[in-house]
């Protein structure tokens, strides 16, 4: 450590000395290292957010004219924050975005866990059945979204309906994107459900994006069921625990960490969701992340389309403080 | 840590043994059927013809079977064909994802080792910006994104570019290639560093000649990170690159499917295309790519 730059300077030290030390160091290419990554932070990330506050605040529309663009943004104060707020369809969309995340880490924990169980078992095979079942992860998420769309299909061809109408367990195709009521026999529960977010189409949608997700879920809670040792399971079994205590008091608290991180970064892209619910859905389902698209791109209302992402930034920015704090923790 | 590499299993008492064995193969069967079932009718949907794709009950296997809707990816070139836009947005995936890679990596790279050896007030956090901004949303900047480019910089013709899609997968992913690869920088011993300078060697070169050779599985873990990333985005052709000089494949099998006529069999075929390079590299890489995600988490 002896040969590293000491930047704590004395406390005299002028900020024109502390310049002069930091640029005439033996290490100020060092710092030269960081300057692309630096500028590529803060002109395409900081800038950028803060311009989409200041559009935020603004009544903002643009012309485009032969490729070239002319902004309006007239001042309005938190107009459009307030105006959204008081809008049942973003506290709707809200709660779908909710909907969306709750019921995907629900089965993310429970089947993913189960997964990487399965996976650490030992059977024939297991090697080229960990690389199988990583395969639906690299899909291309449009491309899923085809492939979902294809089996979800609302005629008899979709590849859902056409086995449940040869196996006679439905007699007419069910049109599972429609975002229609569930249970339209019980009121009160289709009432709940769809206050909830919770429709035909948008369960849907989370079994499609969980093909593609429960492999890396399951394949890195993999990676921290391996960090266990055996003896730790001999010895449980020597006192005679169960399976399920075995898993409960060992497993579990073992795997906490890794499961965490997973779990957090999840959450971040489920937030994010944009591309399997708009190529499926357009605006039938109007998450947040579609609904700040919308505002923007189809109604041209640039000033509320850059509230909602500045909100979702908002959310994004605070789960992400929990992530960061959480991987500091492991580290210093 | 190595996900797909065999470990020896406890044993288990004799008697159990025959139940629990059937049920871990069923419970294989059926994360199988779940994990193939759908791979394999976007395989056959690709081989069939038409007629194949709208029949009840669907053929399940590829009937009428034809190799014409991968033909169609490659032949009759001429502008406004399917070809041509597959072909377009298969070279602007491949200039894209590849230039994004490169970048990132020597770009986060050189960052990461400055965050990780250099004594330097306000590190962590500078660390922690970078990794707060790979997990902001894009669709939280699509919008800025959008009006910058076509209003302030209309000036720089960016618009429908691939150097825009480069600067801005670069940004999205620089984040996670720096706070992976601060981790790979600094579990390398100082000490080896400076023994290579007390030989005479400066720190460039020790970084070049040296710290580089050990830290090639994270920087493949992190390029192959970054490579999916960048071929999997859709959002950005979406908004800034809706025309051939910058669309991508995802934005070509999404503009295949809102044609006046949904041709599922063809969709099928450009998913699977744009889906080989991908597969292939989770199925080669795999373990690069999980060490390089549980880089944050089991490592710490």
């Amino acid at each position: 450590m002896t040969s590293m730059p000491v930047e704590s300077p004395p406390k005299r030290a002028t900020l024109r000395h502390r310049l002069f030390r930091t640029l005439s160091g033996e290490y100020f290419w060092l710092y030269l290292l960081l300057l692309p990554s630096l500028l590529i932070l803060v002109a395409v990330i900081l800038i950028p957010m803060l311009f989409a506050f200041q559009m935020s605040l603004g009544n903002t529309s643009i012309v485009v004219l032969g490729g070239r663009g002319t902004i309006s943004n007239q001042w309005v104060g938190l107009q459009n924050y307030l105006s959204l707020l008081q809008n049942p369809i973003f506290w709707q969309a809200l709660r779908e975005t909710l909907y969306f995340w709750v019921v995907s880490i629900f089965i993310e924990v429970t089947v993913g866990i189960g997964m990487a169980v399965l996976m650490n078992q030992s059977f024939f095979g297991r090697r080229i059945f960990r690389v199988i079942v990583f395969i639906p992860w690299a899909i291309p998420t449009v491309v899923n979204a085809m492939l979902w769309g294809m089996i979800f299909d609302g005629d008899n061809f979709g590849a859902l309906n056409d086995l449940l109408l040869q196996w006679h367990v439905i007699q007419s195709p069910i049109v599972w994107l429609n975002p229609s009521a569930l249970f339209p026999q019980i009121p009160w529960l289709s009432n709940a459900l769809s206050y909830l977010g919770s429709n035909l189409a948008m369960n849907s949608i989370i079994v499609g994006d969980e093909w593609k997700t429960l492999p890396i879920v399951a394949i890195l809670v993999l990676a921290g069921l391996q960090t266990i040792p055996h003896e730790y399971y001999e010895a449980a079994r020597v006192e005679g625990a169960s399976a399920w205590r075995q898993f409960r008091q060992i497993t579990l608290p073992l795997i906490a960490p890794v499961l965490t991180v997973v779990l957090i970064l999840r959450t971040m892209q489920l937030m994010r969701a944009f591309t399997l619910i708009f190529t499926l859905e357009q605006f039938g389902l109007p998450v947040l992340s579609i609904q700040a698209y919308q505002q923007a791109f189809s109604f041209g209302s640039f000033g509320m389309g850059s509230a909602v992402s500045f909100l979702i930034g908002l959310i994004a920015l605070v789960i992400a403080y929990f992530y960061i704090k959480r991987l500091y923790r492991e580290e210093l | 840590m190595d996900a797909m590499a065999a470990q020896p299993h406890q044993a288990r008492p004799r008697r159990t043994i025959k139940w629990s064995r059937v049920g871990v193969y069923a419970l294989v069967l059926l994360v199988l059927t779940w994990t193939l079932a759908p791979l394999y009718f976007l395989v056959i949907t690709s081989l069939k013809q038409y007629v194949g794709t709208i029949a009840y009950p669907l053929p399940w296997l590829p009937t009428p079977f034809t190799w014409n809707n991968y033909a169609i990816m490659f032949t009759n070139y001429s502008p406004d064909s399917i070809s041509y836009r597959f072909l377009h947005a298969l070279r602007n995936s491949v200039i894209a994802s590849t230039a994004t890679t490169v970048l990132n990596l020597v770009f986060g790279s050189a960052a990461a080792y400055v965050l990780a050896r250099a004594r330097m007030r306000g590190k962590n956090a500078i660390t922690m910006i970078f990794l707060a901004s790979n997990l902001l949303p894009t669709v939280a900047l699509i919008i800025p994104f959008y009006v910058l480019t076509v209003t302030y910089l209309s000036g720089l013709h960016l618009y429908d570019t691939n150097t825009l899609m480069v600067i801005l997968y670069t940004s999205f992913s620089l984040g996670l290639v720096i706070w992976i690869m601060r981790g790979y920088f600094g579990s390398i011993p100082i000490e080896l560093e400076e023994a290579a300078r007390v030989d005479g060697a400066s720190r460039l070169v020790s970084l070049i000649r040296i710290i580089l050779p050990l830290t090639v599985p994270g920087l493949l873990a992190t390029g192959l990170l970054t490579f999916l990333m960048s071929w999997d985005n859709f959002i950005l052709p979406l908004v800034l690159g809706p025309d051939s000089s910058a669309y991508n494949l995802p934005f070509f099998i999404y503009s295949l499917s809102g044609q006046y006529l949904h041709l599922n069999n063809e969709i099928a075929a450009g998913g699977v295309l744009s889906a080989i390079p991908p597969v292939l590299i989770v199925l080669f890489f795999g373990k690069y790519i999980v060490s390089g995600l549980t880089a944050g988490s089991v490592k710490g």
